[in-house]
């Protein structure tokens, strides 16, 4: 495997927390789906459970396996680091991306906070520049963390505000 | 306009004051940051041609029966057949009193919608209010203007009238004054063009001088020029386009090329399948091939573009007309490319994006939506050299613009390595990037060749991108991300080391063209030109001039007399000993965010 497309420098890890709070989700759906195949086979069969009929649920529990080794996997290469004069940030093992904003273009910074992450104390932060394609977000940010990276950024932002 | 107070300085040295002349004064009665409304015949051309319809209605469904009064022996219709008309007769007092009273209560209406609906314009700002149950307030700061258009629909044309319209960055965010008169419009937009340039109250007296010595005269030139109420600022459009080159251009884009191919399947199917239904798909078909052809070449006739001292100016329209200034710097992005099919011709097609959208449907003006998408609709490479120099000056002569577009791997520009042919078949030595002080340029496809600008001080955020095959291939991807979608500016398939090379640079010269970029308020006392001159520049090697010798002339068309120095000159700062830390220029006091605010509200 050659060695593959970098950005050396000091990266700031998100909490692994936000691997669980990812593993949670894709369990969930996984869920979903294998009772959404289970439950007509029971009732199909009078209500007894043919062997097959299992057959649905472990695949389903396999992938949700798979999507829990996953998200901690990803989860691992999320990262932002703050330069002289632009967030970088990145993510995506197989496809990744980074994607670097001066602090003079960001114009609008945001935090989400979806019901799992705030039982885990976790916030999402997303940056909006005037490009709709530049897409940035930092999920898995501890709240006070959070807080203070957008109250840095904001500040940051508003002095050296650059127009479009 | 009925609010216009009288003109509040005249100058002195013209005692019967000059049409050009009190429109000026005019429009800077319309800049004192009062509330003042919009032109008397607005709610007739908002809402009137609603009632001039139900009228023709009506009197087209009594002509009959007028006729008959006038006429009874000859006009012998059976009126038995028409129980509303009987109706209408037997009741005529009560109709005709409902009739009035509606005529009244729409005509009550309007009239409150039009004294509701304001507009003032202050130091940094354009506000509009409009709504009467429904307020609605828009503003409009000065600074983020992207560009000022004049639409004038062919109806609002009849009364001398039409619309400003003040373009923001945003989806449908633009503050439009509709209906303004024609004569004052115009000079509405010089204040408030002069007012977010940060011009000097000198320059801007000098400017207004200079339109006045060239003004238009009359009607007949409005008529046969779209742009003619600032057609004296530069007398000639920059580009001739002949309308023969147009039709052709047209014709060979695409579309007439499925045309053909539609026909020729249905001709097949028609005689060698003996299909014969088939034959009632030709006519659907030929109608809309037929409309869309019309209204691709509608929106390219009578297209001019010139430079003004507030920008660049766009004109266009046949029936209904638009004129376009777009301030410097609000481009964020430009798109030359040939169709396959242009290419015996050595055509081009320059696009462009904004900021701004124009909402789709504007007042019968729905080619505007697609038209100002264009800078160069159809032109040759010395009209791609002017437009492209209009909006990057420095690349005007340079040789970089024959390399992006006609040259091949030996030269300025970075290219795909060759294990990237499985990416790109036939480009492979084409598909390449070059890093020029004032814009990247991003070079694509050996069959459909295009080459892509994007200034550097416009850049909004860079990513850098590898999925799996890229991975297994050492290759990268860098998108440079501007508003809008028309153009994603990006370039695949390069050596993950150039990638990441091209990331890291253009992340520092993006900071220093930030830095330097003096565009939102473009002619404030230190021009951006001043300050290209005397700011730093970063070297890193990725800003080689390009070499004359590899220079790959193109075979039709050599480039316009370029002085033999236009590789030194293409790159100034190449010359200097390479560094690639630099301190940023100190931030000049016009730059400051405050110096709005400092400026003087109304210097007149």
């Amino acid at each position: 495997m050659a060695e593959r497309l970098d950005v050396t420098g000091e990266w700031q890890r998100v909490s692994m927390r936000y691997a669980v709070v990812e593993s949670i989700g894709s369990v969930i759906g996984w869920l979903i789906v294998a009772l959404g195949a289970t439950v007509p086979i029971w009732l199909a069969n009078d209500q007894r459970m043919p062997w097959w009929g299992w057959l649905p649920l472990a695949a389903a529990g396999a992938l949700a396996l798979i999507g829990v080794v996953w998200a901690f996997l990803r989860t691992r290469t999320i990262g932002y680091l703050q330069r002289p004069d632009d967030l970088l940030v990145r993510r995506g093992m197989l496809f990744r991306r980074f994607v670097a904003v001066p602090y003079g273009r960001m114009q609008i910074v945001d935090i989400t906070q979806g019901p799992i992450e705030r039982m885990f104390g976790l916030k999402t932060l997303k940056f909006v520049t005037a490009a709709a394609s530049s897409a940035i977000t930092i999920p898995g940010m501890p709240g006070s963390t959070a807080e203070e990276l957008r109250d840095r950024l904001v500040a940051v932002s508003e002095s050296r505000r650059a127009g479009l | 306009m009925t609010t216009a107070p009288p003109p509040q300085a005249p100058p002195p040295a013209a005692p019967v004051p000059s049409a050009a002349q009190q429109a000026r004064a005019r429009a800077i009665g319309l800049v004192d940051g009062e509330w003042h409304r919009l032109h008397p015949a607005t709610p007739l051309l908002r809402g009137g041609l609603a009632l001039i319809i139900f009228l023709g209605i009506v009197v087209s469904s009594f002509r009959d029966r007028i006729i008959g009064m006038f006429v009874p022996d000859e006009w012998d219709a059976d009126f038995d057949q028409d129980p509303f008309g009987d109706f209408v007769l037997d009741q005529l007092l009560w109709v005709s009193l409902g009739v009035v009273g509606l005529v009244l209560l729409g005509i009550v209406l309007f009239w409150l919608a039009w004294r509701v609906h304001r507009f003032r314009i202050t130091g940094d700002a354009v506000e509009v209010e409009q709504g009467i149950l429904f307020r609605r307030h828009r503003r409009a700061p000065l600074a983020r203007i992207q560009a000022i258009n004049i639409q004038r629909p062919w109806f609002a044309r009849l009364l001398g009238a039409c619309k400003l319209e003040i373009q923001q960055a945003g989806n449908d965010s633009n503050v439009d004054l509709d209906y303004l008169s024609s004569s004052v419009a115009n000079a509405l937009r010089f204040e408030i063009m002069d007012r977010a340039s940060g011009r000097s109250a000198a320059d801007a007296q000098r400017l207004a001088a200079q339109r006045q010595a060239g003004a238009p005269g009359g009607v007949v030139d409005e008529l046969l020029r779209p742009d003619a109420e600032i057609a004296h600022l530069a007398p000639d459009s920059l580009v001739r386009i002949p309308v023969v080159r147009i039709v052709i251009s047209s014709l060979l884009d695409g579309w007439i090329v499925w045309a053909i191919a539609y026909v020729v399947a249905t001709g097949v199917a028609i005689i060698g399948f003996q299909q014969f239904w088939a034959i009632f798909a030709l006519l659907p078909g030929a109608i809309a091939f037929f409309a869309a052809g019309v209204k691709s070449l509608g929106s390219k006739l009578r297209y001019s573009i010139a430079a003004t001292p507030d920008g660049i100016r766009l004109a266009y329209g046949l029936a209904s007309t638009t004129t376009e200034i777009i301030p410097p710097g609000r481009i964020f992005a430009l798109q030359v490319k040939q169709p396959l099919l242009w290419r015996p011709f050595g055509w081009w097609q320059v696009t462009f994006t904004r900021a701004g959208k124009i909402k789709p449907d504007g007042s019968g003006t729905g080619q505007s939506s697609q038209m100002a998408s264009y800078l160069l609709p159809v032109g040759d490479l010395r009209d791609v050299r002017t437009v492209v120099g209009l909006v990057l000056p420095e690349l005007a002569h340079s040789l970089l613009i024959d390399q992006g577009l006609f040259g091949q791997a030996p030269d300025a520009f970075v290219v795909s390595p060759p294990r990237a042919r499985v990416f790109r078949w036939f480009s492979v030595r084409r598909n390449g990037f070059h890093v020029h002080p004032a814009a990247f340029l991003l070079r694509h496809g050996r069959i459909w060749r295009s080459l892509q600008l994007v200034p550097q001080a416009r850049v909004q955020s860079v990513a850098l991108q590898q999925g799996p095959l890229y991975g297994l291939a050492r290759l990268g991807k860098v998108q440079l991300h501007v508003p809008d979608t028309v153009l994603s500016p990006g370039i695949g398939a390069i050596d993950q080391r150039d990638a990441a090379l091209l990331f890291d640079h253009a992340m520092r010269t993006i900071k220093v063209a930030i830095d330097r970029d003096g565009s939102e308020s473009w002619a404030s006392s230190l021009s951006r030109h001043a300050v290209l001159a005397t700011a730093p520049a970063v070297q890193d090697g990725l800003m080689r001039p390009p070499t004359v010798t590899q220079a790959a002339p193109p075979p039709s068309a050599p480039p316009p007399a370029a002085p033999p120095s236009s590789a030194g000159r293409a790159d100034p700062v190449a010359a200097r000993p390479a560094r690639v830390e630099t301190t940023p220029p100190p931030i000049p006091p016009h730059q400051h965010p405050d110096a709005r605010w400092q400026r003087p509200r109304d210097e007149r």
